[in-house]
């Protein structure tokens, strides 16, 4: 689905892709239950969609009503915005994949660490499907990208960044030596900006956010051999973490944006300043 | 162990870190005082706050690696740009002693 008028730019998951078929999953090892997509062989690892949407919209109907006390005490504008648009895009991704019949069902809200989670009301009978289905979010420029994984357990991290200068100046704070996008050596900003973007990403789905070290985070390009679906030919990228390579990912440029997303397997340990996240197997359950 | 800040430059910092996010984030500077939330009033991101501790380790010869304080940050949970300054007193002031106090409370 993609739409775009002078209120709302809107990119479902038809327009955006999906994230599947990755190397990382051969042989399938996601059997979960309740998984709405077929886990066996192409893995359907999570679903995006990309949002934009002014205020006061008669879209606001999808909010509960906590979620209207929250929208309407924000100060900022833009943080208003961002805030609606991340809403929308996550309620239309499960109303699309069918996981939930009305939007008022379910909710985006945050863990103790700051992790998003999707909250579901008391009356909805989709519950159980996606009890354990990771959520992220991010925002950039008044857009708000939603990733949602499709196989539970999943842990997947997403990142929007605007390609600039910025983030060239800061490069000594999380660039590698070894970094490496190949496809990318002679536009520094843009390269710089799709390092963070990736280690962003990565560093959602370890849980960590800022306080994971983004220097020791490694992220190498694997060209278009083995790519994820993310709009069909971007590179793959893997980043590794103290050592292990198991955090996988890709991504793409989208009218001077970057946007990444990452994923892991149901067994990836998700850490957090205070060790292990008991908080976050609470949530998920145990695997 | 870092540097004992004076009132007067701790009101430096303070002013430094709230001009810095008007310029960024394009908001008035007069919009901006102690209370002021740097996500939710005034749309800030993990940037800002990269940006804002990269400026002071320079400033203040800091060698405090980003992962330190970035852990420091996250346990302080920094949602105004009071609790921000505060934050950028202590890390300047405490310096490598930071290190042993979060491997105390770990």
């Amino acid at each position: 689905m993609f739409y775009e008028n002078e209120k709302i730019t809107f990119l479902g998951a038809d327009a955006l892709g999906s994230v599947n078929a990755l190397p990382l999953c051969s042989p399938p090892t996601v059997t979960g239950r309740g998984c709405p997509k077929a886990c066996n062989g192409k893995e359907f690892i999570c679903s995006l969609s990309l949002c934009r949407i002014e205020e006061d919209h008669e879209l606001i109907d999808y909010l509960t009503e906590h979620e209207k006390e929250i929208y309407l005490s924000l100060g900022c504008q833009k943080r208003r915005q961002e805030w609606f648009s991340a809403r929308i895009g996550l309620k239309k991704i499960l109303l699309e994949e069918g996981v939930i019949e009305l939007p008022t069902q379910c909710s985006i809200e945050k863990d103790p660490y700051g992790r998003p989670y999707i909250a579901l009301q008391e009356t909805s009978k989709t519950a159980a499907r996606i009890a354990y289905h990771d959520c992220s979010i991010s925002h950039k420029g008044g857009y708000s990208i939603v990733a949602v994984a499709m196989c539970p357990r999943i842990k997947i991290g997403v990142d929007i960044e605007a390609i600039s200068e910025r983030l060239y100046r800061l490069r000594g704070a999380f660039v590698n030596k070894v970094d490496s996008i190949e496809s990318l050596t002679v536009d520094n900003a843009k390269l710089c900006t799709v390092l963070w973007a990736c280690k962003e990403a990565a560093s959602k789905v370890i849980g960590l956010g800022i306080s994971a070290d983004f220097k020791s985070l490694v992220v190498k390009e694997h060209g278009n051999k083995n790519r994820v679906g993310v709009l069909g030919h971007n590179p793959r990228v893997d980043v590794s973490w103290e050592e292990r390579q198991n955090i996988t990912g890709s991504f793409f440029t989208w009218r001077g944006f970057i946007i990444a997303v990452c994923y892991a397997l149901p067994n990836f340990h998700v850490g957090t300043p205070y060790g292990n996240n008991e908080g976050m197997e609470k949530l998920w359950g145990k695997y | 162990m870092g540097k004992i800040l004076t009132k007067k430059e701790k009101q430096s910092i303070y002013e430094e870190i709230r001009e810095h996010l008007a310029e960024e984030l394009e908001v008035d500077l007069d919009d901006i005082s102690e209370d002021t939330k740097i996500i939710d009033d005034l749309g800030g991101d993990s940037l800002i706050y990269l940006e804002l501790i990269e400026e002071f380790k320079k400033q203040y010869d800091i060698a405090l690696e980003v992962r330190t304080i970035g852990q420091y940050l996250l346990k302080r949970t920094i949602n105004t740009v009071g609790e921000m300054a505060d934050a950028v007193y202590n890390i300047i002031e405490k310096g490598e002693l930071l290190i042993e106090e979060m491997q105390k409370q770990i």
